[in-house]
C-alpha cells in the first residue's frame, strides 16, 4: 500500500483532461466504483472511435508506480503492438480491431474457487478503485515502451472469488469469436489465446487488470475491455480481451509455449541473462527514442526493473530452465 | 518497338518501395523505424531476387526477350539488401562487439550475413567491364545466386516468430519452384 499516494505529478502535455483524473481519495469506494463502472459502459459505440481510445475514465487514483518515467505517446502505444487476433503485423491491430465489441462483456470465473459464475464486466470492476500505474513494458522481441495503464489490482479481484487451497494457478482466456476477431479464422495460433500465472504471481501487488490507458477506456487493439498487465514479464504474458478466469490446480500451457516451447516458456520473466534462442535479451530498443541513426537502447533489467517487488517469488527457481 | 522508355520505367518501379520508405520516414509515419524498415527492405530484396530468377524461365517460355532487364533487378536486390543490413548495423549501434556476437551466435543472422557477402560479389561483378573480364567464369560465378536464394529462404524462415508466420513458407515454395526449373530433370531421372 505504501506505493499509493495522492500526487499530481502528471505532465500536462500527456493528458487531454487532467482534471478528470484527480480523485479526492476521500470518497467511498462504492461511489467511486459506481462512477468507474458507469464510464466503462460509456465506451463509444462508434467502431472507428473504439480504436482511437474511448471516453475518459472518471475518478482514477494516481499512484507512485512509474514516478519519474516518461510515458510513450498514446499514438505509439495504440498503433504499435501485437494482437494476433487482428493480424500478425504490429500495425494490424489498430487497423483491424474495430470489429471487436467490448460491450456488453462477460467474464466466466471457474475452477478452484467458491464464487464461480458469469460476471458482467461492470459488476466485476465496479467495487474497486481505478488506479493509474505507469509501468515499463518489455516485448520478448527486444523493444520497450512506458505505458500509463488504468486498472485495478488483480489480487483484489481474485480474492473476491474466494479461491480454495487447490488454486495453484490462474488461467486466463481471450474471447473466441472469429466474427469479432477475424484472424481467428486462420490457424496461426491455437485459439483462444491462453495465459497463466502462479497464484503467487497473480496475487503480487504489481499484477493489474487494466481497463484503460492514458485515463481513457482501453482502445480495442490494446485489449479492450479488460486485459492483464504483469510488467516484470514479457509482453505476451499480458493477455488481452479476457473472457475467462479459471483457478487451476495444474500449470496451463500458455499459447506461445504451445506454439514454440523452446522459445517461449510459462514464466517469461524479463531476464537479460537468458537469451531468446534467436536473439539477445541483454538490451532493448526504446521505441521512438534517440535518432534515426542512433536509436535509443537501454540495458534490459532483471524482472524489467521490478526485482524488489517480485524476486522473492522465484527464490530457488532456476530461471534459465524456467524461462 | 522502342525500348528507350522501358528501362527507366523499370528503374522507377524498382525504386518505388524505397521512395515509399523515404516518404514514411520524413512524414513521421514510422513508430519503430528499425523494425519498420528492416522487414520491408529484407522482403523487397528477396522479392527482387526471386524476380531476377523468374526472368530466365519467362524468357524461355514467352516470346518476349526480357533477359536485358535481369541485371537491373539483381542490382536492386543488392540495393535493398544493403539497406536491410544497414538498419541491422544501426540497431547494433555500429558496435563491432554486438555485431560479431549476433553474427556468430544467431544462425539466422550468420546465414543472412553470408548471403549478403556473396550478393556483394555478384553486384561488384555486374558491370559490363567485369562481365567481359571474367568471360566464362562470370556465368559460373553468377550461378551463386541459387545458393544465395537458398540462404535467403533459410534466413527468412529462421527469423520468423514461429510456424504461425506463413510468409517465409510461401517464399520457400516459390524459391524451390524457380530453382526446380533449372534442374535438368530428364538427366536426373535417368540416373
Amino acid at each position: 500500500m505504501k506505493k499509493i499516494t495522492e500526487h499530481h505529478i502528471t505532465d500536462e502535455k500527456y493528458y487531454l483532461n487532467r482534471r478528470k483524473f484527480i480523485s479526492s481519495g476521500l470518497g467511498l469506494t462504492a461511489t467511486i466504483g459506481a462512477g468507474a463502472g458507469g464510464l466503462l459502459l460509456a465506451n463509444s459505440s462508434n467502431s472507428a472511435e473504439r480504436t482511437k481510445g474511448g471516453s475518459l475514465l472518471d475518478k482514477v487514483k494516481m499512484t507512485d508506480y512509474g514516478k519519474g518515467l516518461k510515458p510513450h505517446s498514446f499514438k505509439q502505444i495504440s498503433n504499435y503492438n501485437n494482437f494476433y487476433e487482428f493480424g500478425t503485423g504490429k500495425r494490424d491491430p489498430a487497423k483491424n480491431a474495430h470489429t471487436l465489441k467490448p460491450k456488453p462483456w462477460h467474464i466466466k470465473v471457474s475452477g478452484e474457487c467458491l464464487k464461480k459464475g458469469n460476471y458482467d464486466l461492470e459488476d466485476f470492476i465496479a467495487p474497486y478503485q481505478l488506479e493509474q500505474r505507469i509501468y515499463r513494458f518489455r516485448c520478448v522481441e527486444a523493444w520497450s515502451m512506458i505505458i500509463p495503464w488504468v486498472g485495478v489490482p488483480l489480487a483484489s479481484v481474485l480474492k473476491s472469488f474466494e479461491p480454495t487451497s487447490k488454486a495453484k494457478y490462474v488461467v486466463f482466456e481471450t474471447l473466441l469469436d472469429p466474427e469479432q476477431m477475424p484472424w481467428q479464422k486462420r490457424p496461426i495460433l491455437n485459439w483462444p489465446y491462453t495465459e497463466g500465472l502462479t497464484i503467487a504471481e497473480a496475487m503480487n501487488p504489481l499484477s493489474l487488470l487494466a481497463v484503460g490507458l492514458y485515463g481513457k477506456v482501453l482502445p480495442n487493439q490494446n485489449g479492450a475491455p479488460i486485459r492483464l498487465v504483469v510488467p516484470w514479464k514479457y509482453g505476451f504474458k499480458n493477455i488481452k480481451s479476457i473472457v475467462s478466469i479459471n483457478f487451476s490446480e495444474t500449470q496451463p500451457i500458455n499459447t506461445w509455449q504451445d506454439q514454440a516451447a523452446k522459445e517461449y516458456g510459462f514464466y517469461a520473466n524479463v531476464n537479460p541473462n537468458v537469451d531468446h534462442p534467436r536473439w539477445s535479451q541483454a538490451r532493448e530498443r526504446v521505441i521512438g527514442g534517440g535518432s534515426f541513426f542512433a536509436p535509443e537502447k537501454r540495458k534490459t533489467e532483471l524482472f524489467n526493473g521490478y526485482k524488489d517487488e517480485v524476486s522473492h517469488l522465484y527464490a530457488g527457481v532456476d530461471l534459465r530452465k524456467n524461462y | 518497338m522502342s525500348i528507350s522508355w522501358q528501362k527507366p520505367l523499370l528503374f522507377i518501379l524498382l525504386l518505388a518501395p524505397f521512395l515509399q520508405l523515404l516518404f514514411d520516414i520524413f512524414a513521421g509515419n514510422l513508430i519503430d523505424p528499425i523494425e519498420e524498415i528492416t522487414n520491408p527492405t529484407g522482403q523487397w530484396a528477396f522479392r527482387f531476387l526471386l524476380l531476377s530468377l523468374l526472368i530466365t524461365p519467362l524468357n524461355k517460355i514467352t516470346p518476349f526477350s526480357i533477359i536485358k532487364y535481369r541485371r537491373m533487378i539483381g542490382v536492386f536486390c543488392f540495393f535493398y539488401a544493403s539497406l536491410h543490413l544497414s538498419i541491422f548495423l544501426i540497431d547494433q549501434q555500429f558496435s563491432l562487439e554486438y555485431i560479431l556476437e549476433d553474427v556468430v551466435k544467431r544462425p539466422y543472422i550468420t546465414i543472412g550475413f553470408s548471403g549478403f557477402i556473396l550478393l556483394f560479389l555478384l553486384a561488384a561483378t555486374s558491370t559490363n567491364k567485369m562481365v567481359k573480364r571474367l568471360g566464362k567464369r562470370w556465368k559460373k560465378l553468377h550461378k551463386m545466386i541459387y545458393l544465395i536464394a537458398i540462404l535467403a529462404t533459410v534466413h527468412f524462415y529462421w527469423q520468423a516468430k514461429s510456424a504461425t508466420d506463413i510468409e517465409p513458407l510461401i517464399y520457400a515454395i516459390i524459391t524451390l519452384l524457380l530453382l526446380g526449373f533449372r534442374v535438368n530433370w530428364k538427366k536426373w531421372l535417368k540416373h
